[in-house]
């Protein structure tokens, strides 16, 4: 899909290693990135995708090897030199200052200066210049308002906005579309053909492998900081193939299910629950020994009615009945019957991240274990051993603080914190978001190994995929629909939104 | 406006600006010495020094900090001013000595926080000691009074019948207006406290700024000392105590937020002037000094208890 012949290189890393305390985050790797074209990386989260945009940005200095830029040898000591150099990134978190203005942040560090008072930011032609770049890329953000008051996906426009605004010559596009809308996905994708025909190099970086085919000209599969292969797209058969490049293995046990032939009791039974506009008589069921998906759009409430359900906020009309009983709920009483959240924001609301794995795993259990308030430390480790062993949490020691693991590892752990509390049923809103296709396949067996010692999942996700091959509940504008079916084709969350309405 | 934008924007105003309302009405109640000009003029002089303090809190807790040095600091530039003068320097001297020994204690709780990285809670407190320390050492624990005409214009004139201080904190209240809202290190300053990486990424070197902002901060603790020592025609090594304490709460009650640079001057300036007209208030009624700093804890309590309250 190269617009123009695609020869002359600019950047080219070679045998650039990068360690760091313990790791090695790159492994003498070899890349290059041609004018015009579109170099997508791909890899598992710790496969060092960020680190070499990091090196090449200017974060890192490289540990060995070497960098060329357009054939000189070039040393990229800060950000400063490389954006001087035209690489110009768009970083998967948000590099937004909340309480300065989308113009301001759009220039953060290379503001416009007044004419004859250079130490004064000359406001009209910021606002002027971040119009004109929020324009071209179709943006209708007012520059005047504070970043703090932006949306994900319009902050993420910002940030496209930001790094245009740099004349580059080489663009990195960390995760760009994570948030973004079709038109807004149409809109980028449009300017990528621009900064092509342009001459400039762009690599690009994405967790959904299916947009390889949308924007690549080449692919790149990094593996624990190994290249694995660098190849024409032409030259790729299927997505598989570069998905066991990924992670060594095939895609066909990435989302196996199990079922039980023998259903339990219903565990949870929602009825008719409502919750100010956010909930409208949601009616669902769990039985013990399955799991139930709840697929729907970002704001239907999916995370709303998790919160309701494990007590953390009120409902304002409806029943919830435990293994039968109805009863009414705080997070302490959820508990003591036995429930377990495990909440979308893990980092946030999930884990005590500067404890370590120990503590966080025993937190919700400690009253369980010992009642009369001292803490028998042999006790607590042996509980705690047990629950990481069984779910194969790899990490050094149970001391290591669970920010340092990786994300799928770090979800393990609240999971582990809630088997610890002999929990039965499980509430898990995105359990996949942000790991990578690895780890999903293991959250993924986990949950399968879990409904078998019939434990009564209720899953939330947006990732369609995910909630396939279950029963099913789909909740759309408030509503909750319970379907049963068997294994479905991959069809747009829309598309499947539009069948449910017809059948209820 | 409609009926739920003004419910908003209500919300918006700090707490502080609403005690300050309350409190003038309280103070004309109770005393009819209030609004005389002598009181007005005391007020003013009194409110200079926490004012200037306020705004150098501002911008530091802006910046995801905090200075506890401030009152220390400000004792330590009094002393070295009062040893200059009694050595013979003259007025610009002293001026010149007070602002760069400021700016150069701010610079170190910078380079210590930005650089070393040290929590700003952690060295400032530190620094607390150190500059309290240097200031007995000087003096020798006592107090240095007595300083020439020139000296004492400072805290003591007038200038378009307006105390002198007063005109000084306008021009305080200008120059920072535009540091903070005109130039990119006032950008900085807010990108610093709401998501120094980002700042980081784009080229700009924020430990410097990091630590300038300290060091900005610190030259108006030179500026408040000037004021200070020739308010009292004295210098003494413990006259900044808790001055900190008064400009930290006037930042709290002014509502602005410990992280993400949510925040602005106008607010700190705000509950400066209520912690002043509090304590006025308070000596009116015949409250000694001791029990007016309950009064101010008390104030600063109410205060972010109504903030948090509101918040839902």
């Amino acid at each position: 899909m190269g617009a123009q012949p695609a020869s002359e290189t600019i950047l080219e890393f070679k045998g650039v290693s990068k360690d760091f305390p313990g790791v090695r985050a790159l492994d003498k790797v070899d890349f290059d990135l041609k004018r015009g074209e579109v170099h997508v990386l791909v890899g598992e989260n710790g496969a060092g995708k960020s680190t070499l945009i990091k090196i090449l940005a200017g974060v890192y200095p490289p540990t060995e090897g070497e960098i060329y830029y357009q054939g000189d040898k070039v040393d990229i000591r800060n950000p400063k030199v490389g954006l001087n150099m035209g690489i110009s990134v768009i970083y998967q978190e948000m590099n937004l200052v909340p309480y300065i203005s989308v113009a301001k942040n759009i220039f953060l560090g290379r503001e416009p200066r007044r004419k004859w008072l250079p130490f004064l930011v000359d406001y009209p032609r910021l606002h002027k210049d971040a119009r004109e770049i929020l324009d071209s890329i179709g943006a209708e953000i007012d520059t005047k308002v504070n970043a703090v008051e932006l949306g994900v996906a319009q902050g993420q426009l910002v940030e496209m906005a930001k790094a245009f605004s740099i004349k580059a010559s080489i663009l990195v596009m960390d995760e760009p579309t994570a948030a973004l809308t079709q038109k807004e996905l149409d809109e980028l994708f449009r300017s990528i053909e621009e900064f092509k025909k342009k001459g400039i190099g762009i690599i690009y970086i994405s967790h959904r492998l299916e947009e390889i085919f949308d924007v690549a000209d080449r692919v790149t599969v990094l593996r624990d900081g190994k290249v694995m292969a660098t190849m024409d797209v032409g030259e790729v058969k299927n997505l598989d193939e570069i998905i066991r490049l990924m992670v060594g293995r095939s895609m066909t046990a990435y989302f196996s299910r199990e079922f039980l032939k023998e259903k339990g009791d219903v565990a949870l039974n929602v009825k008719n629950l409502s919750r100010e506009d956010m909930l409208r008589d949601v009616n669902l069921h769990v039985r013990s020994g399955e799991i139930v998906g709840l697929a729907g759009l970002v704001g239907a409430g999916r995370t709303e009615l998790a919160r309701v359900l494990f007590g953390v906020d009120r409902y304002d009309d409806g029943e919830v009945e435990i293994f039968g009983k109805n009863v009414s709920m705080t997070p302490a009483k959820s508990v003591a019957l036995g429930i377990g959240f495990i909440p979308e924001d893990r980092k946030k609301e999930g884990l005590a991240l500067i404890l370590p794995v120990k503590e966080n795993v025993i937190v919700a259990s400690l009253g369980k274990l010992f009642p009369r308030g001292l803490i028998n430390p042999g006790k607590q480790s042996k509980a705690v051993n047990e629950y990481v062993k069984a779910l194969r949490i790899v990490t050094p020691s149970l001391m290591r603080i669970v920010r340092y693991l990786s994300g799928g590892n770090q979800q393990k752990v609240v999971v582990a914190k809630w088997l610890c509390t002999q929990a039965k049923i499980f509430i898990f809103d995105e359990p996949t978001r942000g790991v990578d296709v690895g780890a999903k396949a293991e959250i993924h067996q986990l949950m399968n190994e879990m409904v078998k010692e019939g434990a009564a999942i209720l899953m939330i996700s947006s990732e369609l995929p995910e909630v396939l091959h279950m029963r099913f509940a789909v909740r759309h504008g408030g509503r909750c629909g319970v379907m049963h079916m068997g294994p479905l084709a991959r069809i747009p969350i829309e598309l499947l939104i539009v069948v449910i309405s017809h059948r209820s | 406006m409609e009926r739920g934008e003004i419910k908003v924007a209500f919300k918006k105003i700090p707490a502080a600006v609403f005690a300050l309302v309350f409190l003038l009405i309280a103070c004309s109640i109770i005393s009819e010495h209030f609004w005389t000009g002598e009181n007005l003029f005391n007020l003013g002089l009194q409110g200079t020094v926490l004012a200037i303090l306020a705004l150098a809190q501002t911008m530091i807790i802006l910046a995801e900090g905090i200075d506890l040095s401030s009152g220390p600091l400000v004792s330590f530039c009094g002393v070295v001013v009062a040893v200059s003068l009694h050595g013979g320097l003259g007025l610009p001297e002293v001026i010149f000595i007070s602002i760069v020994l400021g700016t150069a204690g701010g610079f170190l709780n910078g380079f210590l926080i930005a650089k070393v990285k040290l929590p700003p809670f952690v060295a400032t407190f530190g620094n607390m000691g150190v500059f309290t320390g240097l200031a007995l050492v000087i003096t020798r624990g006592g107090s240095i009074p007595g300083f020439p005409e020139s000296f004492r214009f400072i805290a003591g004139g007038s200038l378009w019948g307006l105390p002198f201080p007063v005109i000084i904190l306008i021009f305080i209240i200008l120059f920072n207006y535009v540091i903070l809202y005109h130039t990119r290190w006032g950008t900085y300053l807010f990108g610093i406290g709401g998501n120094q990486e980002a700042v980081h990424l784009m080229g700009v070197n924020d430990i410097f700024f990091k630590s300038s902002i300290y060091g900005v901060a610190g030259s108006y603790a030179g500026v408040a000392a000037l004021v200070l020592t020739s308010r009292l025609n004295a210098a003494h090594p413990l006259v900044g105590f808790g001055l900190e304490f008064e400009a930290i709460a006037s930042v709290i009650v002014g509502g602005c937020s410990w992280t993400l640079a949510n925040g602005n001057p106008w607010g700190s300036l705000a509950g400066a002037a209520t912690i002043v007209v509090l304590e006025n208030g308070l000596s009116v009624l015949g409250v000694p000094p001791a029990v007016q700093v309950v009064g101010v804890g008390a104030y600063l309590i109410l205060a972010v208890v109504y903030d948090t309250l509101k918040g839902d």
